[in-house]
């Protein structure tokens, strides 16, 4: 016989894993710090391929001016410019990527626990079934 | 208002049981919009114009996640622009780089900006991308709309500039990024557009989310009102040239149009709202309840001549509804002498007469139904129990009548007095001593 809350516990878990849940379970096989530092990490190149993005074309707007006073300019300066806007950029986006990172990890990981306990549930409920097949056996055994 | 809940309703209903093909159906109609929109403003190359790509795109587009769709959009935009010129490529390739690296990498799911901006500025409705942000989104969707209007205006840039970029030389790049970048930076139209929905993105969501009767209506209205206000007012500061009646007619369909969306989403009864007020070992709740509004389905009444009146809802099987069991033993069973004694003053207070259930008989039975009858069920009623005792009416009703008679004499002989009886016997048996 159908087992209605059996099979509603498997939609569930079948949502999820097919779902956020893709996106949760890999997460959670990170710890925290690791998981932050992954962020972290690709929020430093990818922050370099923009901020150098954006320097492209501030370049290629003033083409004209920087090639004409090119000797003129003091590159030490334009260089420290660079990097200052580098570094504030970087600082800036990198709180924001720790701030998001921390939060989907505890997300991932309150999903993943829920997960875990109907997991557990449904585990319950086969083992249920399988004493329950088994006094039958043996019942028809005896018999 | 009626008609309009029965059709949510049934919207709800259709949807709930075609959604399987209902989503990519209008995600390929939402990606031959949107692509369309890209070829009808740039259109520069040949080869994405066809009308055979568009719909070949749209088709794969219909089987992917939405962010598939925004980006073969990009694509095709920076396919336009590379038939403009490859310096217009190389910079719609660098925006769009931009807007990815510095937004959409932490806001995916609010790509959907720069797939409506365009749409709902060439449906001219430019209002309704903030006000819907603000209702079905949060605040941070306003930079959302913010990235689609930079999309939107850039295209929009190409669309204008494309002749003066080709005109120049190839050895012109500097020029040509002057000319791209001087189009945003100083695009004064897009600054106030951005301000403008940043502003109503965040006050409808800020009056949406208050705890006041009719909170959303409030919210959209006092959005358009926002817009119109500041795209006004702001026309003065900055170097905008637009018709305020066009914008005020904007306003409106778009207001109109979010009323709708309102209905579909958040459709409550704020004349049955509920207050309540508990405690827990922590908190004190105080609960505002208000009611959705919803309306059931009609229910149909199935009618069939010769039974009673059955209610029956869509969907569910028609059940045969049992005769009573006590008309059945009436019809079919003849009592024994001795059981008739027992029911007899029930089965005669529960079985019509003889004539009467002849009479009744041809009253329920329609002229067709009657014919069908003859046609396919041939033998009477009496006939068909195989299990009963096979009697004909005749047979039934005179035997009835016998037992009743039985019955009446029974009755007259227990009617007669115990005392009488005993007083008749001891004379009798004196009589003869």
């Amino acid at each position: 016989m159908l087992n209605e809350n059996k099979i509603r516990l498997m939609t569930n878990l079948a949502r999820y894993e097919g779902g956020e849940g893709k996106e949760d379970l890999k997460i959670s096989k990170y710890y925290r710090s690791d998981y932050i530092g992954i962020g972290l990490f690709k929020n430093l190149i990818l922050t370099m391929v923009g901020y150098f993005l954006l320097w492209v074309v501030i370049v290629m707007y003033n083409l004209d001016y920087i090639m004409g006073n090119l000797p003129k300019m003091n590159i030490p300066v334009v260089i420290f410019e660079f990097v200052l806007g580098y570094i504030v950029v970087l600082i800036c986006y990198s709180i924001i990527t720790y701030m998001k990172c921390s939060a989907r990890y505890i997300k991932a990981k309150m999903n993943v626990q829920a997960y875990y306990t109907e997991l557990e549930g449904l585990s319950k409920s086969y083992g249920k079934e399988d004493q329950k097949k088994k006094k039958e056996l043996l019942g028809g055994e005896n018999r | 208002m009626t008609f309009m809940l029965e059709l949510k309703e049934k919207l709800k209903i259709f949807y709930a049981h075609n959604s399987a093909y209902l989503i990519p159906v209008l995600k390929f109609v939402l990606a031959l919009a949107f692509f369309t929109n890209i070829n009808s403003m740039l259109g520069f190359m040949q080869q994405l114009n066809s009308i055979f790509v568009v719909l070949v795109l749209a088709l794969i587009c219909a089987l992917m996640p939405f962010n598939a769709m925004i980006v073969i959009g990009c694509m095709m935009v920076v396919g336009h622009c590379y038939a403009v010129g490859l310096e217009v490529a190389a910079f719609a390739l660098i925006l769009f780089f931009i807007l990815l690296i510095f937004y959409f990498r932490f806001a995916s799911r609010e790509a959907m900006g720069i797939l409506l901006s365009p749409l709902a500025f060439a449906l001219n409705i430019p209002c309704a991308i903030p006000i819907g942000f603000g209702l079905m989104s949060n605040p941070v969707s306003a930079f959302a709309a913010a990235c689609g209007l930079v999309f939107y205006y850039f295209m929009h840039l190409v669309q204008e500039k494309a002749a003066l970029i080709q005109g120049l030389e190839t050895g012109e790049l500097s020029k040509k990024m002057q000319i791209l970048l001087e189009g945003i930076v100083q695009n004064q139209t897009m600054w106030l557009t951005m301000i403008t929905f940043i502003a109503v993105v965040i006050i409808v969501y800020c009056i949406r989310r208050m705890s006041v009767n009719y909170a959303w209506q409030t919210a959209i209205t006092t959005g358009g009102v926002t817009y119109l206000l500041i795209m006004i007012c702001g026309g003065f500061f900055f170097d905008v040239e637009s018709s305020a009646i066009l914008v005020i007619v904007q306003v409106i369909v778009s207001c109109l149009l979010m009323f709708v969306l309102k209905f579909f989403v958040f459709n409550v009864d704020y004349s049955r709202s509920e207050y309540l007020q508990y405690e827990d070992d922590d908190y004190y709740y105080y609960v505002k309840a208000v009611p959705k509004m919803t309306i059931t389905q009609k229910e149909r009444f199935v009618k069939t001549i010769g039974e009673e009146p059955e209610v029956r809802r869509r969907g569910q099987p028609k059940q045969k509804t049992p005769q009573a069991p006590e008309k059945r033993q009436s019809d079919r069973i003849v009592p024994a002498p001795e059981q008739s004694q027992q029911s007899k003053g029930q089965s005669d207070r529960m079985a019509p007469a003889p004539e009467q259930r002849q009479q009744s008989k041809r009253q329920v039975v329609a002229p067709e139904q009657r014919q069908q009858q003859d046609n396919t069920v041939a033998a009477p009623e009496w006939r068909q129990q195989p299990g009963q005792s096979v009697i004909p009416p005749e047979e039934k009703i005179r035997q009835e009548q016998t037992v009743s008679e039985r019955q009446a004499e029974q009755q007259r002989s227990d009617e007669v007095p115990l005392e009488d009886s005993l007083e008749e016997k001891l004379m009798k048996s004196l009589r003869d001593l």
